[in-house]
């Protein structure tokens, strides 16, 4: 008889080993000697690379924190006109990915771009230098403005839901707004900007598209272009090695960091009731928000909307059909093995709360944290090593790029769904056992039920993750089989090809 | 006797929460278990449900048994109901569903309409359990619990969150309830003069 808790411990087990043998490679690497490009990597290569990478990802998540912490600190405080609509808004720059912006913004302020242009045309007298931006500090800037809404939500959920009695009573001790921002939200919400800095702080180290297209060296380029470029897998491989190494660093260093602070968590917080605004800080704080959406999002918006009305007439309709719906469906495919998987792994770890569901799940959300060039490295060393046992050239095929991503995304939807559970807490299960139904019966027509809200934003996160997904889809699609985003990348001058996320 | 609980043991890290815990009682009778807080009574009441397991000890129930060292029956089947502190009603079901929510037998409707009729919840059969005040709520739960004819039913404090004249009216119907069904009872409360009110014996527990 089918025993459902036995299915999700063997489920569990299965995992863990198949991550080890993963990630192992990494290490028995280690072991084997040195190529001539390698060293000439660490000579000339290696330095810049840490270093842009380290100012690139300090930065971004420095400047990502600040705007959403902001950001989320007037929509909560507050209560003004059009408040839930910017509420809303705020969140889809996550649809936006960071390369497009990348492309938009540097073909923007470019000498003929929209805004240079447009000075000439009205003779406004301008020095063309004051346009030229540091690639780093382009990329900064895009990956503020593509990745801030981690924290924004991260810190709007916890000031709506836990600080508000603690906001009133900072305000009956006669607390102006701006020193409650500063001594009570900014460090009460510090557990929250942190665990939404280091998302950010994750999505930079594993970017490739942006740093690629800025010219800007770092890991991800040099992992990418010692593969495609050079054929030098075992560079790729150490320089992968080396990044996964920096991302333990950065996990550890965010982890003694969240130890240190876990006590400043308020532990019975109250939701906040908005203070109404006067109708003069009202205009002023709509026009202040309406300003920044429209430099952030309205105007990249508008600009891919005009250039692809312009362009309709020269797409190829056919390929770009075909990309599109190669996009969608290995997203929509992808997301729901991967919502399977997380629920029997979050499932286990919740009825067993032993050291295999404890590491099961670290691995997990070790995937996520590990650069996609990284785990695309590993995935075909896995694939090539399987084919000593399993005659089948399954690294030339799709089901690598599958692989590739299970692994990667596994973790986000996991996440998610883990924390629907912990909310849900055991005592409706329960309560469905003690009339008769069985642990997966009570799973079935209780838990899942009240899990949607969960299941339905792992996948939404999932899916859009995957839809803009760039250095696997690159280093992985199987011959003739390609989606959006390489597309995108492999063609700056063709300004029809259109991200869908982006839009829609 | 119908209920025999013997040498009943747990440990929770080290620490013995239940030691050597010994119950009888008769069919259709009430027990009551007081003691302080951290003494083991809602312990006590997982472990008869089956949602956690014993150290040692052996459970017998009609003549059946319920666990010894050897096995142990699952919670699904073993006929034995429990009302949570905190109600736990469905909140996805309406007032009809959560009590119709464990029933698997014949003529399960007319037993609902009787169930339904008992508890005084006919009018609200389509309600959710948002939309119901407290009382309401707990009569749903009670209703939920026996809806089913547990051979035994566990209660945790289970008018702890009602008012003083609300609970003594609910407590009263619900024993009478629990008369014309002939339920067995296992009743936690912190209460000394309750269990000492509606009791047949009266049971303490001590740290």
């Amino acid at each position: 008889m089918f025993n459902w808790k036995r299915f999700t411990k063997i489920s569990s087990i299965l995992w863990i080993l198949l991550i080890f043998i993963l990630f192992s490679e990494t290490f028995t690497l280690l072991t084997k000697p040195t190529n001539e490009n390698w060293q000439h990597s660490v000579r000339y290569v290696l330095g810049d690379v840490s270093v842009n990478t380290l100012i690139i990802v300090g930065f971004s998540t420095f400047f990502a924190s600040l705007l959403g912490i902001f950001l989320a600190g007037m929509v909560t405080l507050f209560q003004f006109k059009g408040r839930k609509l910017f509420s809303f808004l705020f969140y889809l720059a996550l649809a936006f990915p960071p390369y497009v912006l990348a492309y938009f913004w540097t073909y923007f302020i470019s000498y003929t771009g929209t805004l240079q242009t447009f000075l000439r045309s009205l003779n406004i007298p301008y020095q063309a230098t004051w346009f030229v931006v540091d690639p780093k500090f382009m990329a900064i800037f895009v990956y503020t403005l593509s990745l801030f809404p981690y924290i924004y939500i991260s810190t709007k959920a916890i000031i709506n839901r836990s600080l508000g009695n603690y906001i009133e009573n900072a305000r009956v001790l006669g607390y102006s707004y701006p020193r409650i921002f500063l001594k009570l939200i900014l460090p009460l919400s510090l557990p929250a900007r942190l665990s939404g800095g280091l998302l950010v702080a994750l999505e930079v180290l594993s970017d490739y598209g942006v740093v690629s297209y800025l010219g800007i060296p770092s890991f991800s380029t040099a992992i990418v272009r010692s593969w495609l470029r050079f054929q030098d897998f075992d560079t790729a491989l150490r320089l992968a090695a080396l990044l996964m190494v920096l991302t333990l660093v950065l996990l550890a260093i965010f982890a003694f960091i969240g130890r240190r602070i876990q006590n400043l968590v308020p532990i019975k917080g109250k939701p906040l009731q908005p203070t109404a605004l006067k109708p003069k800080h009202s205009i002023y704080l709509v026009s202040m928000l309406t300003l920044f959406l429209f430099l952030s999002f309205g105007i990249p918006l508008i600009q891919l909307f005009y250039w692809s009305i312009q362009s309709l007439a020269s797409i190829r309709l056919n390929r770009f059909i075909s990309s599109l719906s190669n996009s969608l469906g290995l997203s929509i495919g992808v997301s729901l093995i991967i919502l399977l998987i997380a629920f029997v792994l979050a499932n286990h770890g919740r009825i067993q709360k032993s050291f295999i569901s404890f590491i099961a799940g670290k691995l997990t959300l070790l995937g996520y944290s590990i650069p996609g060039s990284v785990i695309g490295i590993l995935s075909l060393i896995f694939f090539l090593n399987l084919r000593n046992i399993i005659p089948i050239k399954l690294n030339q095929s799709i089901i690598l790029l599958i692989f590739a991503l299970i692994i990667r995304y596994a973790g986000l939807a996991y996440q998610s769904i883990e924390q629907g559970f912990n909310k849900l807490g055991l005592r409706f299960n329960e309560a469905a056992q003690v009339l008769g139904k069985s642990y997966f019966n009570a799973l079935i027509k209780v838990d899942l039920v009240l899990l949607k809200p969960a299941l339905y934003s792992a996948f939404t996160m999932v899916f859009l993750d995957i839809i803009k997904e760039l250095p696997l889809s690159l280093l992985l699609r199987p011959f003739n089989f390609n989606t959006l985003p390489p597309r995108f990348i492999s063609m700056p001058m063709m300004r029809c090809w259109l991200n869908p996320p982006s839009l829609l | 006797m119908y209920l025999e609980l013997k040498q009943l043991s747990f440990k929770y890290d080290q620490t013995s929460i239940i030691d050597n815990f010994d119950l009888i009682a008769e069919k259709g009778s009430i027990t009551a278990i007081i003691g302080e807080s951290g003494s083991g009574k809602s312990t006590l009441l997982r472990i008869l449900a089956g949602l956690q397991n014993a150290n040692q000890g052996v459970f017998i129930l009609d003549d059946q048994i319920i666990f010894d060292s050897k096995h142990s029956v699952d919670t699904h089947k073993r006929r034995i109901g429990l009302v949570f502190q905190d109600y736990t009603l469905f909140p996805h079901l309406t007032v009809y569903q959560n009590i119709a929510f464990g029933m698997r037998q014949k003529h399960k409707k007319d037993r609902i309409q009787t169930i339904l009729k008992m508890v005084e919840l006919e009018e609200d059969i389509k309600k959710y359990p948002y939309e119901c005040s407290g009382g309401m709520q707990q009569r749903i739960a009670l209703a939920r619990a026996i809806a089913n004819q547990p051979k035994l039913l566990l209660l945790d404090e289970p008018f702890s969150n009602l008012d003083q004249d609300l609970k003594v009216r609910l407590r009263t119907q619900f024993i009478d309830w629990a008369k014309q069904e002939d339920i067995t009872l296992i009743w936690v409360t912190h209460d000394i003069e309750e269990a000492h009110l509606i009791a047949n014996q009266v049971i303490e527990l001590r740290k």
